[in-house]
């Protein structure tokens, strides 16, 4: 194995590029990133980065200097064709970069929003956070459409900035699926109390031309100073799709390793819809864990490991003052327990498939959290 | 103006001057410390800053707070009564001098 190229420096590829590195990899390790800037974290930019000062060189994972030392060749530049025949990456500035293994570490991108202005607002770059600032800093209300996690960790971080927020949510309850009935509504009355409004089951009808209001199908115009969408996100795919690899709405389609149809390729982080032994089936996964932990897995493999890919997933979310804190997966899940207490914010629920625990969601209670991460993978072991 | 020192488990020495108001886990990964991973991005939720502090600084340390606390029973190698994570310190004047130790492994 001479060349590895990562397509993608988010939290998988440049987590895969140092794992490569720090385990002994002798080869050539090309990271192709191209955004502006060196690789970044994203987790704060909703949470902090958007009200903070701090300068944008702060998010990154490491300082120019590493990359260097490493043998960590990035290229500032797109990816725009695989071509599998010849093994080679055609890059946005008219090189061409030849594999021995490609990694595909593509992410997600906002869903468009069909009727949606072009001038509407998203958040999922360093770039869009900055752009977003100035903004925030002259607004005094705020609409944003979307009450998933990032919808509620803006809400809650814009409103204890003292905006004056209102959160639009199509289904019947923020976070819907993606945490237990119980969980979201106590942190959506935890919103509720800070000032938040949250319009539940408003589908939004129609968008205003200069994207900073909408209005719901029930009649309603909602205007604001600045309008924010944070609707989801979806696989990138494009790549691997015009490569002829196996794609679908889910994500690039992998076995439980990683691997794709051609036996050099691997996808992972947030772009990937692969079998995972602790969901028993394929899944695409959205969160730092699962980008880190599937990048150093095929990492492993290019070095010869044959272990299978064995984690737990876990996620956290940060909203005003309440830490939530994952382990499992809620999905399956039919029956829910509470301990602590919610009035204090401090509680978990522990979800059920049948008599097995699955999911464990913990609100300001690290030391059930990493009792549940440590339990869930016991679990696992024994399992499998 | 405040330094910190990092001491690797092949004993090589890094230390590193004007750190005020930096976290432990951003100094060591600015300056090339080897072995802090910090897979998480500073948010206490993946112990791969974990450092050993010597014993004759643990008393001017901070308490750690019940996040710290939870997530040094997650760390890769053994957890000691001078286990911290680098995410959750700021350098102040009164830590000037810091002595920390990097463990053998992260992950």
């Amino acid at each position: 194995m001479q060349r590895v190229v990562i397509i993608g420096g988010g939290q998988a590829g440049a987590h895969g590029a140092m794992h490569l590195r720090a385990r002994g990899f002798m080869g050539e390790i090309h990271l192709v990133h191209a955004e502006p800037g060196l690789p970044y974290q994203r987790p704060p930019l909703s949470k902090t980065f958007i009200l903070d000062e701090s300068p944008p060189e702060s998010l990154d994972f490491r300082p120019a200097g590493f990359y260097e030392k490493e043998r960590i060749t990035l290229h500032p530049t797109k990816a725009v064709a695989i071509d599998r025949a010849r093994g080679e990456v055609q890059l946005g500035d008219g090189t061409g970069l030849a594999y021995d293994a490609l990694i595909l570490a593509l992410g997600a991108a906002p869903r468009p929003l069909p009727g949606a202005p072009s001038s509407l607002l998203m958040l999922r770059t360093r770039e869009d956070a900055l752009r977003l600032r100035p903004r925030i800093a002259a607004s005094r209300e705020v609409l944003i459409v979307g009450g998933g996690f990032i919808g509620c960790e803006l809400a809650a971080a814009l409103a204890g900035a003292g905006r004056k927020v209102r959160l639009i949510e199509a289904q019947d309850e923020v976070m819907q699926g993606r945490v237990s009935p119980l969980t979201a509504r106590l942190l959506r009355e935890a919103l509720e109390a800070e000032g938040v409004e949250v319009l539940r089951a408003a589908r939004i009808a129609a968008w205003d031309e200069d994207g900073l209001g909408v209005r719901l199908a029930d009649g309603r115009a909602l205007r604001a100073d600045l309008l924010l969408a944070a609707t989801g996100v979806a696989p990138e795919t494009a790549l691997a799709a015009e490569a002829g690899l196996a794609v679908s709405p889910s994500g690039i389609e992998a076995g439980a390793d990683f691997r794709i149809l051609d036996p050099a390729i691997f996808a992972v982080g947030d772009c990937v819809f692969a079998h995972n032994l602790f969901a028993g089936g394929p899944v695409r996964l959205e969160s730092v864990q699962h980008a880190t932990d599937s990048a150093r897995h095929v990492a492993e493999l290019l070095l010869g490991a044959s272990a299978p890919y064995r984690k737990v997933p876990w996620f956290w979310s940060d909203q005003g003052k309440r830490r939530l804190q994952i382990a499992g997966l809620i999905a399956g899940c039919d029956a829910f327990r509470i301990e602590g207490d919610p009035g204090a914010m401090s509680f978990s629920v522990y979800g059920y498939r049948g008599e097995e625990l699955r999911c464990v969601e913990s609100v300001n209670r690290p030391a059930d959290h990493i009792r549940a991460r440590k339990a869930l993978t016991e679990a696992l072991d024994a399992a499998s | 103006m405040s330094k910190v020192t990092f001491i690797t488990p092949e004993g090589e020495r890094f230390t590193i001057e004007n750190v005020d108001g930096q976290r432990i886990r951003e100094i060591a990964l600015e300056h090339e410390v080897p072995g802090i991973v910090g897979e998480c991005g500073g948010n206490c939720m993946c112990a791969t800053c974990h450092v050993y502090v010597a014993e004759e600084d643990l008393p001017r340390l901070p308490p750690m707070s019940a996040e710290e606390d939870a997530m040094l029973d997650n760390t890769a190698a053994e957890r000691r009564p001078n286990s911290r994570l680098g995410c959750q310190i700021r350098m102040t004047p009164e830590l000037d001098g810091l002595t920390l130790y990097v463990p053998d492994r992260q992950l």
